[in-house]
């Protein structure tokens, strides 16, 4: 078949593509609308902080250092891979120190920064992400605002040096019971910022994938709808064009009646009176 | 009886010369002639065409009008027959009352060529006449089932015989195949049967039975008009 004979069927029924591409056109855009709507969905800011995690020196000298370096290492991968950044604890934690923060954070973002919704700790929670090298720990932060990623970033390396420690020391005593005498204290978890939370900068947001994903919808639709229309005509059992009558009744088509426009009628009707 | 409404078709005197509507007629009455040249190795001066639409379709009756009005222009003497006793009103085409007609004769004891000649209406086409459908109440099949209606053709055949003997054609129109044994009856006595396909309407089931309806009627199908909707 010729393409203009594929066209013909499109053509035919060019309302099925419509409205199959109208109809998710409008799923589409009714999500798009509310992927604009909520922030950072679309576009997002970043900022981190790096920490590095090590261990206080005991009263009574612990002097293997091979066991140090094991220990900071077992405590910084435990930071990274617990659910620790997730917890209900630390998003509060976090969001008491941004409410601690607030001078310097206005000295920074003026009087009236956006830092988006620091109060929901689970928020908070889910905008960190955490990778480490050795006992290096790297915690990004993902927000919706400039402000509001940069005051978590820096919240976060504040809570994890003052309350690191709290989270983290069940990890020191279970590594060393086997080791320490009986009389021994373990030695306890320090964390410091090497470098803190950097200036926020703009990364994709989370959802901006579904950009993606719904212009594959608009794809499938208009491939869909076409697809319809060549079933249709498939299923459509009605004559259409000469060829057809030639192929099936085995008769010449003598003359094609175009449609008719509309002339005046006047001129055959009154000679008749 | 028939009605005359805005959707109605055209004739093609309401349309220039040189419309692509017009031209279809023109093409259409002179590829009717060629067969007529082509089948026949003496060509009999009056022929014989009926036009048989293969769904229903209330414009066959335009398609029939149009194509007697082509075919009186171009020097035959024409008569249009309204052979569809079903739904009558070929004749308001040409703002015509309905009169004696098909009927009337086919219910007459004897059929001569002058009583057809009586009956057959002018139009405002010179050479073009119209015998409409009729005034009897009698269903249509049951009057065209008669006996009577091959000599009731053969004595409209007549009536262009006379004076002269000029070429001339009695073009029929009839109800649609499906209706009934109505084209058939009438197909086997014509010269040629023409088909009438409309495009996006006609299915191929419908176009294919209507084509064996008249080919059992060992009706001669020369050829079909596709009408565009």
């Amino acid at each position: 078949m010729e393409l203009r004979a594929y066209w013909t069927i499109i053509w035919r029924r060019i309302w099925v593509v419509a409205l199959v591409v109208g109809i998710v056109a409008l799923f589409v855009g009714y999500q798009y609308y509310h992927l604009r709507k909520t922030p950072g969905a679309l576009k997002a800011y970043s900022s981190t902080v790096t920490i590095q995690i090590g261990l206080q020196p005991t009263p009574n000298g612990d002097t293997n250092s091979a066991n140090y370096v094991i220990t900071s290492e077992a405590l910084a991968d435990a930071m990274v891979t617990s659910p620790l950044f997730t917890t209900h604890e630390f998003g509060t934690a976090v969001s008491n120190q941004i409410s601690q923060d607030v001078g310097e954070i206005q000295r920074r973002f003026g009087p009236n920064p956006d830092l988006g919704d620091w109060q929901d700790p689970s928020a908070i929670g889910q905008a960190l992400n955490a990778s480490r090298v050795h006992n290096i720990v790297t915690i990004t932060t993902t927000w919706a605002t400039p402000a509001g990623a940069w005051a978590i970033a820096n919240a976060v390396g504040e809570v994890s040096v003052s309350n690191l420690g709290a989270y983290l020391n069940y990890v020191i005593k279970t590594n060393a019971s086997q080791n320490l005498a009986a009389n021994s204290e373990p030695p306890q978890v320090s964390a410091r910022v090497i470098s803190a939370a950097t200036d926020s900068i703009t990364v994709v947001g989370s959802s901006a994938n579904k950009l993606t994903l719904y212009a594959l919808m608009l794809l499938v639709a208009l491939v869909l709808g076409i697809a319809l229309t060549f079933l249709l005509d498939y299923l459509d059992d009605r004559i259409r064009t000469k060829e057809e009558v030639t192929e099936l009744l085995g008769i010449p088509t003598l003359a094609v009646i175009p449609r008719a426009s509309s002339p005046g009628r006047t001129r055959s009707l009154g000679s008749s009176k | 009886m028939g009605k005359w409404s805005n959707e109605q078709y055209a004739l093609i005197t309401d349309f220039d010369q040189n419309t692509s509507f017009s031209e279809a007629f023109h093409t259409l009455f002179a590829n009717i002639r060629f067969n007529w040249e082509i089948h026949s190795d003496e060509v009999p001066s009056i022929h014989t065409t009926l036009l048989a639409s293969a769904t229903e379709y209330a414009e066959q009756s335009a398609i029939a009008a149009n194509l007697a009005i082509v075919a009186a222009q171009s020097g035959y003497k024409t008569i249009l027959v309204d052979a569809d006793l079903r739904s009558p009103g070929l004749q308001q085409r040409f703002g015509l009352d309905c009169s004696t007609g098909l009927s009337d004769l086919l219910n007459e004891q004897s059929i001569t060529w002058q009583k057809v000649a009586e009956c057959l209406q002018p139009t405002f086409i010179s050479d073009l006449q119209i015998l409409c459908s009729g005034t009897s109440s009698t269903a249509g099949s049951t009057l065209l089932l008669s006996p009577k209606l091959e000599h009731c053709m053969e004595c409209i055949r007549q009536v262009l015989e006379q004076p002269d003997n000029t070429p001339g054609i009695v073009i029929y129109h009839s109800a649609p195949v499906p209706a009934g044994p109505d084209a058939s009856l009438l197909g086997a006595l014509t010269g040629q049967v023409v088909l009438t396909i409309v495009s996006g309407r006609t299915t191929r089931e419908q176009a294919k039975a209507a084509q064996e309806q008249l080919e059992q009627a060992h009706a001669k199908v020369v050829g079909a008009i596709m009408v565009d909707q």
